[in-house]
Formats: structure tokens, sequence, C-alpha cells
């Protein structure tokens, strides 16, 4: 009975262990110590060549995939600025020899320097249009979020700050109520587990994104970042272009955001009714759906139909 | 040598030259397109991902530092362009049908549903229905492992996890897509 149990408890130990055996990824030791084991074991042995036999069938049949797209067809999708003069030419192309130098290429670099010239002072032109304007649908220059929030006095009922970025402020506030809910608890350490997808955030968002190197906790003064969290979703954050939004599931009731209703009022956004709440330069926005009730967190006067529709999609994707 | 044209391809495309683009989707669109698709299972889908991917890698190219291989980061561009489309499209899915749980989120939502698992019953299923039964975190790594031939090590760098973790969903996924198999057989 004994020995029956100990075969049981060596052969549980190998099969969790086969598939690293398998691969050849086990120290010496441990290699030796498991052959020894399939040499007397029929049922692990057999345990083993089954994995063989898949390892096999998957390597064989996966390569057995449809043509991929050939270059012509992604050519045209990919968009590959034009090409410009070359420092130097790839090995298939052959160089311009300096016996081939004459009143031509002498006038083409004239050429290209004037148009150097007048593509730097229509980036500057065009530069200086945008960045001396923000304007709202009237034409009145907007706001932006860093100079409302300069003139916006310290906060007193909510934690939000609008001189501190909005993953800082979120961050605080669910600290403040760690203790208060399980369920913020969890939610913490569930985003501070998760890496920023700041590659699908460009992707969906098309905000500028900076990205600091020291990521794991998944916020980031005014950097930006997505919380691969059930119970928070998208974090858009790009003080570069003055546009700052966080959306926040609610997952429990005595959520700070979620309190105090009668302070929200009906609004529409981009032709999605909604309720808001402004709160020290920032508005807090319920949006429903069906038994969800989404909160979406942004400074004021930044959010439009566009941005809420990308918060909305974007936090699904969890 | 070959590392050397690949560098030479970078060098080229960062210098203007659109062959340097050519050279490097003729060498690693194939795998690209295929990682995707076992990941995705769905070749219209793949089709759209590895076009992701390669502006992805026109996007970002000045920043490929070296410091993996270039296969390496377009794996890793590859995955996660991947497996962002298929939370994506679930997550769709999850938001229409008006079910919101914590519970819920965390499972697949239909991968092991009943009419799936009588389908496959009904039919000898082939490597992808079964694929599209593992949880993307293990189909991922068996994809990488079986399909790309990649070692445990280079599938750490392309995921970003330890290679404890490589071994634990390699380990389940092979267990799991096992099970299927043997009772598809």
């Amino acid at each position: 009975m004994d020995k029956k149990r100990h075969k049981t408890d060596d052969c549980s130990s190998v099969c969790d262990q086969l598939s690293p055996f398998f691969d050849g990824e086990l120290d010496h030791k441990e290699m030796r110590c498991i052959e020894d084991h399939l040499r007397n074991c029929p049922e692990c042995r057999e345990e083993f060549e089954l994995l063989g036999n898949l390892s096999k069938y998957l390597r064989v049949e996966g390569q057995k995939t449809p043509e991929p797209p050939v270059w012509t067809a992604l050519e045209e999708r990919i968009p590959i600025e034009k090409e410009v003069p070359k420092r130097y030419a790839f090995r298939k192309k052959s160089r311009i020899s300096d016996g081939e130098a004459n009143l031509t290429t002498g006038l083409s670099i004239w050429y290209r320097r004037f148009g150097y010239a007048a593509g730097l002072i229509l980036i500057f032109t065009v530069t200086g249009y945008f960045l001396g304007i923000n304007r709202g649908p009237d034409n009145a220059r907007k706001e932006t979020p860093r100079e409302i929030a300069k003139t916006v006095p310290e906060p007193t009922a909510f934690a939000l700050n609008p001189r501190h970025s909005l993953g800082d402020n979120l961050i605080n506030l669910l600290q403040s109520q760690e203790e208060k809910s399980s369920g913020f608890k969890e939610f913490l350490a569930f985003s501070q587990a998760k890496e920023a997808d700041v590659e699908t955030l460009e992707s969906q968002a098309g905000f500028k994104i900076t990205v600091s190197e020291e990521l794991p906790r998944g916020f980031e003064f005014d950097k930006c970042y997505i919380l691969n969290s059930i119970c928070c979703s998208s974090v858009y954050s790009s003080y570069n272009n003055g546009l700052e939004v966080i959306s926040v599931f609610q997952q429990a009731p005595g959520h700070p955001f979620a309190s105090n209703f009668n302070a929200y009022k009906n609004k529409d956004i981009g032709g999605v009714p909604c309720r808001v709440m402004e709160v020290n330069g920032f508005e807090v926005v319920q949006v429903n759906r069906e038994r969800k009730n989404l909160l979406i967190v942004a400074r004021q006067n930044v959010l439009d139909g566009e941005i809420l529709t990308a918060a909305l999609t974007s936090t699904g994707s969890h | 040598m070959e590392e050397n044209l690949e560098k030479e391809a970078i060098d080229a495309f960062l210098g203007g030259e659109k062959s340097g683009l050519q050279f490097l989707y003729e060498r690693h669109g194939e795998r690209v397109f295929r990682t995707c698709y076992r990941i995705l299972g769905e070749r219209t889908a793949a089709e759209d991902i590895t076009q992701e991917v390669f502006i992805r890698v026109v996007q970002k190219m000045h920043s490929f530092n070296g410091r993996s291989s270039f296969s390496t980061w377009i794996y890793r561009i590859s995955v996660n362009q991947s497996l962002n489309a298929l939370k994506k499209h679930r997550s769709r899915e999850f938001m229409q049908s008006g079910d919101f749980d914590e519970n819920t989120l965390a499972k697949d939502p239909d991968t092991n549903s009943p009419e799936r698992i009588l389908a496959a019953k009904e039919k000898k299923e082939d490597i992808q229905n079964l694929l599209q039964r593992l949880k993307p975190d293990h189909r991922t790594v068996l994809v990488l492992k079986e399909i790309e031939g990649l070692g445990y090590s280079e599938i750490a760098d392309v995921l970003k996890v330890p290679i404890g973790t490589v071994m634990s969903r390699l380990s389940r996924g092979r267990q799991e897509f096992k099970k299927m198999w043997a009772a598809t057989a």
C-alpha cells in the first residue's frame, strides 16, 4: 500500500515535469531522475509518448495555414512616407558613381534645398496656427486642461486635485477607499499587476502618449496607461495636447465617484445621453448601459462624442 | 550573415528605402500571419492584424534598439495585436449581451459553450478548432512553442513574462489540448 502510494506520488511529480522535460528545459539532475522513472514506469512512458505525438501533430498541422497576403497587397495599405534623399543605397540598388555627377544633379540639390525650406516654413505656420488655437464651436479659444487646472481652487469634497494627473487622482482616491471596500482592494491589486498596453491605446484612441519606463504599477503621473482590469478599464492621457480622460466601471456601491447623485445633471454628449457632475475642474460622466453603470472622469471641456465613444468601446476590452 | 542582412534592411528603411521594409516583410510576413491566424482563428482577422503589425513596425522602427532580435520584437507585436483584437471582439459580444459580472468577465464567454462542444463531437475537429477552445494565454504559448518553434526564453521575452510562467502555461495548454484531441480522435 505504501509502495503504491509512493509510486503514485512519483508519477504525479514526473507528470508535472514531463512538459519541460520533453523540451529539454530541466537541469541535468532533474532530466536524469525523470529518465530513470520513465524507464521503469509504463504509464508515465505512455504519457510521454502521447506528448510527443501531440507535439508532432501541432508542428505539422500548425504549418498548414492559408497563404499570407502578398507584399503588393500590403504595400498600398501601409502608410510609408515618400522616399527621401538617401545617405546610402540598399544593396539591391546600385549607387550613383562620382563620375555621373553633372549639372542636372547640381540643380536638383538646389531644388531639394528650396523644397526643405518651404516645408519648414509650412510646418512652423501650421504648428503656430494649432498651438495658438484650441477653439470651441463658437471659434472662441478653449482653455486647455492645464489652464483650467491653474484657476481651480484646492479641492474640498472629493480628492480630485486638478493640479495632479487624473491617474494620480484616481489612485489616491482608490487607496483612500481601500479599507471600505474589498472590491477596490481587488481592483487596485489587479490593476497594479497588469502592464500597460500603450500600443493598443495609441491605435484605438490615436492620442499622443508618453510613457515612463517604470510601468509595473499601471499608473504614472502625467502619463498614460491602459489598465487590464475587470474593474477599471482605459486610461487616456496626454498632457501634450491637453486631453485627459479616465474611464472607470462602477464595480461596487459606495464608489466615491458614484455618490452624491443629486449633483448629476442630464447632458447629451455627442448624441449619448449622460449625467454629468462637475467637480473641481473635472467632469464625472455617468452612462447607463442596461445593468452596467459606467463612469467616465475627464477634465472639463475635453470630452466630446468621439472621445466618449472611444472610451466606451475601449472599456470593454478586458 | 542573416542578421547583417536584416540590419541593413532596417537601416535602409530608416534611411527612406521602402525596399528595406519589403525585405523584412518577405522574411517575417509569413510567420507573423501564421501566428496571428493561429491565435485569432480566422483568416480575414489575421490579414487585418498582419497589416496592423507592419504598420506598427513602420511607426516604431526608429525605437527598435536591437536588445532583442528583430524576430522576437515582431513576434511580440504580433502577439499583442492579436490578443488585443481578441479581447476587443469578445468584449463587444459581451457588452451587447448585457451581462456584467466580474466572474463572467474572467472566463472565456463562448469557448466551451454546449453548442460548441456538441459541434466538436459531431465531426473530427481540426487543429484550429481545438486551439480556439484553449484560453488565449495557453493558446499563445502553444502556438509560439509548437508551431513557431520558439524556445522558452524567447517566448518569455516575447510575452514579457518569467520563464516559469511560460513553463506552466505550456504545460497546462498541452494537457488541455491533449484531452480535447483525445476526445475527438
